[in-house]
């Protein structure tokens, strides 16, 4: 503590010198007893407290009376400052530092002497002293340059040769004066920066005192007034104000504040990615409808006479007749080049179908009015021909009676007219089908439920039936056109029957609600149906019982398909009162898919009574194609 | 002319010719504003012929119609203002004129005209052929058909003079028509076609004629002698066919007549033929769309060309060999039937909207014909101005009607359609050389 002071400098504080005797210090001390840390208590009965390091055991320390530690106590002057150590049943006395810190201890002070309060010593000051602080020699560090600056440099040097930075880049000057708020495009320079949508500029008839054009008349104002203000085109109403003193306070103030806090906040913030695709390129290629000619496109010839609706028409296998069937019961045989009508055969019931015997030999037309079908021949082929029909219709004695359906031979009237033969059934026949041969041919009445398709011969004037069981209501049935197969299609499905070994050979899964329509291919493998619910499904009968392709162009549904003999073509028509013309083309090549590709769609009939048209056929030979409307035509596209 | 007020501009220098001799100028070069339409020239002729009354002219240069100004044709020729033209020039056609028409009970489907005696057969698909004298009155009617009556045709020979009707009960009949009494008597019936008869043809020298049949086959029928040996097939013929048909109440005086020669090739049904000038070749078209050319000597099937729609009605002019044929795709085209080698269309004429049933070459011009369609319209078409016809003519009483036949002979345009009226019209304006 008799440090020399240098003013300004607290004096350095000093500890009491270590008086190197026995027992001054125990810090270094080590402990005798070496019992470890178990309460002395247990020793209490022994002579010993523990044992030494050796092994040897301490013995207590030889303990006076009562009155003897009394008369130590009075004669021992540093008594009050003396402790008895437990484990080693020494005692030790206090030293004057020892009381100092349990006396500061107590009093809640710092035990060991450091001053809070010391004065603040200044000693980075501005005022140079005339010695340094400390007199080490500069670090090696201050003479080499940092490698860390040079790292950072080597980055900037990297950045200028690649040209990410230009030096010596002078900067746009800016003009000294200039419109502060008028560059917005700053703004949008900001990557994914939307800006908020921005007011409509005022117009003209927002004015105070707009042009008089602009002012709405007494009408206007009471349209205005009556619509719904979601519905008004403008939610304001142009007035006009002598003055602008004149204008009153504007009371949509808030309301229109409240809409544009609305816009703002119901603006999307998110950019939307638009596909920045060519829609031409997501098309597939298709050839063009001009290389595939010849398809039919205009109209060339209307078939005009029937009264009703024209529900079906069939042409003649060389294509110089045609024979429709009327709602107006008549049946009607045209020429077909000149649109001339030729006979016409009256019926009792309105005509739902009508079909051409396909075998050239013949001249036959099977016709179906309510639940009659009538073989009628009608005199136009030539001789040798109608007497093949005739010989091959000879009216039979002996008909044998089948359960299904009724032979009739006709009347000698009849017979006069060309009818030839006359079968009656239970229930409505509604559709009829010819074998390639002619010989066969197959009606549906589809409320005859299990004898719904019958199976006819005319050579034997028999009835077959072929299924025992309905699977289903019968829409269509067509006989294979080389092997011996029947389709029947049902509301949903196409089931494929071998006729030889009476066996289901497949059925295909349309996927629509219900079949309208269906047509073979000519080559055979391939199938085209049409459906009340628009579509037109093609099969391809090697690939799947799935539809190869699904189209979906009517509006309404379709009410007939069909394939072209000779042309690739197929049609189907529809009560949107059009006929699309399809190209499509079969390869020989197993391997590759039909090409079908939409030619041409041709507005055919006006629809009347949500009925357009009811039936379509391609020319057996040309690329020409005959519709049948609700609006009782006939027509002829070439 | 270099007074004419318009006369500004640039000029070309223009020689005029004609071959009418009435109208004939000098053949000096004049100098002509280019912008000059046919009018201006056409009062330019009259002021150097000096006519009396103002005749109008039609203007042809490298023979083709001028249309429109001068300066027009230079630009699109690519030709500058200092080219000399030659134009020729002729008299402008008056209008066909409409001469009265007579009423049918059916449709008429065919119509030819005896080019000596005036007199008009007509087909009808009520089965009878029709005889017409020029005011009007039938003066005969053909019963004997069993089907609709598709195609007529006059033969005219030294001796007599025949009709022949070929129908779709696929025979064709041929009649000798009395002058003085006015009746057609069948004389022969022609059987052996199995489809109906579309055609008849008839040469030049009319000893024989050639039909057209839906069965694909042409046959080739011979009116000389030669027909009594033909004459003795027709029992066993008639007792087959007879037995399978209604006997006919006049089938009694009807012989039967067999074809010299069958004409097989055509794959399809053959609508229309017709024989050249010197009838040694026969041109058929059909349904096979296939033009046939025909050598009836060797009765081959010598050249065939083909395009790519049916061919409804064909036509060959004496006067330049050109085919004209009638398709059902609205067009007309014209064949140089010299020509076998690559393209042989020369023209396509399209004005028709609807199928061409009928065409016919006119008698005189070479570039005239006409022709008439299902859109119920007869055209004058000129092939010296292919882009549109001369004049259209009404062919029926509504857009629906259909034309299915026309005839040209001399002055005379008969057509004939589904509104049952044949019509006539006389157009002795429409020949040039009629004036000269």
């Amino acid at each position: 503590m008799t440090n020399p002071t240098i003013p300004g400098v607290l004096p350095r504080e000093v500890h009491p010198e270590i008086i190197p005797i026995y027992d001054s210090d125990t810090s270094d001390e080590e402990t005798e007893n070496t019992i470890g840390n178990v309460p002395l208590e247990w020793y209490d009965d022994f002579p010993h407290i523990g044992y030494d390091i050796n092994g040897k055991k301490i013995m207590r320390p030889a303990k006076g009376d009562e009155l003897d530690k009394f008369l130590a106590k009075m004669e021992d002057p540093d008594d009050w400052k003396t402790v008895e150590d437990e484990k080693s049943g020494k005692k030790i006395v206090l030293s004057k530092e020892e009381l100092e810190m349990i006396r500061k201890i107590q009093g809640g002070d710092y035990a060991d002497g450091y001053d809070p309060y010391e004065p603040y010593v200044d000693w980075y000051t501005s005022d140079v002293m005339v010695t340094p602080l400390s007199a080490a020699p500069e670090p090696k560090s201050r003479f080499i340059p940092s490698k860390w600056e040079g790292r950072r440099i080597m980055k900037i040097v990297r950045a200028i040769r690649k040209g990410w930075i230009v030096p010596g880049k002078k900067k746009e000057e800016k003009p000294r004066f200039y419109a502060l708020w008028d560059n917005d495009d700053e703004a949008e320079e900001r990557p994914n920066h939307i800006p908020a949508p921005k007011l409509p500029l005022p117009e003209n008839d927002m004015s105070y005192n707009p042009p008089a054009e602009y002012l709405p008349t007494e009408e206007e104002i009471e349209e205005w007034k009556k619509l719904d203000p979601e519905d008004r085109p403008k939610n304001y109403l142009p007035k006009k104000y002598s003055s602008l003193r004149a204008v009153p306070a504007y009371d949509r103030f808030i309301e229109e504040r409240f809409e544009r806090c609305l816009d703002l906040y119901l603006c999307p913030r998110v950019r939307k990615n638009k596909f920045q695709i060519d829609p031409e390129s997501l098309i597939p290629k298709l050839p063009d409808p001009k290389d595939l000619q010849p398809f039919p496109t205009s109209l060339a010839i209307t078939y005009k006479g029937h009264n009703g609706r024209v529900r079906s028409i069939s042409v003649d296998p060389t294509g110089q007749w045609l024979a429709s069937g009327s709602e107006d019961k008549t049946l009607r045989i045209w020429e077909v080049v000149t649109g001339r009508c030729l006979r016409i055969w009256k019926m009792e019931e309105s005509i739902t179908n009508v079909s051409w015997n396909p075998n050239k030999m013949f001249s036959l037309i099977a016709v179906v009015a309510g639940d009659t079908v009538k073989l009628i021949n009608p005199l136009v082929a030539s001789n040798e021909v109608q007497h093949n029909t005739d010989e091959f219709l000879k009216p039979q004695s002996e008909i044998e009676k089948s359960k299904h359906a009724e032979w009739i031979n006709p009347s000698t009237s009849e017979a006069k007219n060309g009818i030839r033969q006359v079968i009656k059934f239970e229930k409505n026949v509604t559709y009829i089908t010819w074998h390639r041969r002619g010989d066969y041919f197959a009606t549906v009445s589809p409320d005859a439920a299990n004898s719904a398709v019958l199976v006819h011969q005319i050579t034997k004037r028999q009835t077959q039936n072929p299924f025992k069981k309905s699977k289903g209501l019968v829409q269509r049935i067509q006989f294979h056109p080389s092997k011996p197969f029947l389709f029947v299609a049902t509301q949903n499905f196409v089931r494929i029957y071998n006729l030889v070994k009476q066996e289901l050979i497949k059925k295909l899964q349309t996927g629509v609600k219900w079949i309208s329509s269906m047509d073979i291919h000519p080559g055979g493998d391939n199938l085209i149906i049409g459906s009340y619910d628009k579509r037109l499904c093609w099969f391809d009968l090697d690939l799947s019982v799935k539809p190869y392709k699904t189209l979906r162009y009517h509006k309404f549904a379709i009410r007939n398909v069909c394939y072209h003999k000779k042309y690739p073509l197929f049609a189907s028509c529809s009560d949107d009162g059009n006929i699309n013309i399809f190209h499509g083309m079969v390869y020989n090549d197993m391997l590759q898919n039909p090409l079908i590709v939409p030619v041409k769609i041709i507005k055919a009939h006006e629809i009347t009574e949500n009925l357009g048209v009811l039936n379509c056929e391609f020319h057996p030979i040309q690329p020409w194609i005959f519709t049948c409307g609700a609006d009782g035509n006939i027509k002829l596209f070439s | 002319m270099e007074d004419s007020k318009s006369n500004e501009g640039p000029k070309v220098q223009v020689r005029f010719t004609t071959q009418q001799s009435k109208y004939a100028i000098a053949d000096t070069p004049i100098m002509i504003p280019i912008q000059f339409k046919k009018s201006s020239l056409s009062q330019i002729i009259n002021q150097i012929l000096d006519l009396d009354t103002f005749v109008k002219f039609e203007f042809l240069i490298d023979g083709k119609f001028l249309k429109g100004s001068l300066k027009k044709y230079l630009a699109d020729n690519n030709l500058s203002a200092e080219n000399q033209l030659l134009i020729e020039y002729i008299e402008a056609m008056q209008p066909p004129q409409s001469l009265p028409s007579y009423q049918h009970d059916d449709w008429i489907s065919s119509v030819s005209i005896c080019s000596k005696k005036n007199l008009i057969l007509t087909g009808s698909y009520d089965k009878v052929g029709r005889i017409w004298d020029m005011s009007g009155n039938c003066i005969a009617n053909l019963v004997g058909h069993t089907a609709g009556v598709k195609t007529v045709s006059w033969l005219e020979r030294k001796d007599n003079t025949y009709c022949l009707t070929g129908s779709n009960d696929n025979t064709v009949r041929i009649w000798q028509f009395d002058e003085n009494t006015g009746n057609g008597t069948p004389i022969f019936e022609c059987k052996g076609h199995e489809g109906t008869i579309e055609d008849i043809a008839i040469t030049k020298s009319n000893d024989y004629f050639a039909t057209a049949s839906y069965d694909s086959n042409i046959k080739i029928w011979g009116m000389n002698a030669g027909l009594d040996k033909e004459e003795e097939n027709n029992d066993d013929n008639d007792d087959e066919i007879e037995s399978k048909q209604k006997k006919r109440k006049i089938s009694s005086d009807i012989k039967i007549k067999n074809s010299m020669a069958t004409l097989k090739g055509h794959n399809n049904g053959v609508n229309c033929l017709v024989f050249d000038k010197n009838s040694y070749t026969l041109y058929s078209g059909g349904n096979d769309h296939s033009l046939r050319f025909w050598n009836i000597e060797a009765r081959s099937n010598t050249f065939t060309l083909n395009c790519e729609k049916v061919i409804n009605c064909i036509d060959f002019s004496s006067h330049n060999s050109l085919l004209a044929t009638g398709h059902s795709d609205k067009f007309i085209r014209i064949w140089d039937s010299r020509i076998k080698e690559g393209s042989s269309v020369k023209l396509r004429l399209s004005s028709h909207n609807k199928w061409v049933s009928s065409l016919k070459w006119s008698p005189k011009s070479p570039y005239m014909l006409v022709s008439g369609s299902y859109d119920s319209s007869v055209k004058f078409w000129d092939i010296r101005s292919s882009t549109s016809p001369l004049y259209t003519i009404k062919g029926g009483n509504e857009l629906d009607d259909k034309v299915l036949c026309v005839d040209w002979v001399h002055n005379l345009v008969a057509t004939g359609g589904s509104d049952t009226i044949l019509r006539l019209h006389s157009t002795s304006g429409i020949d040039p050389q009629n004036s000269q």
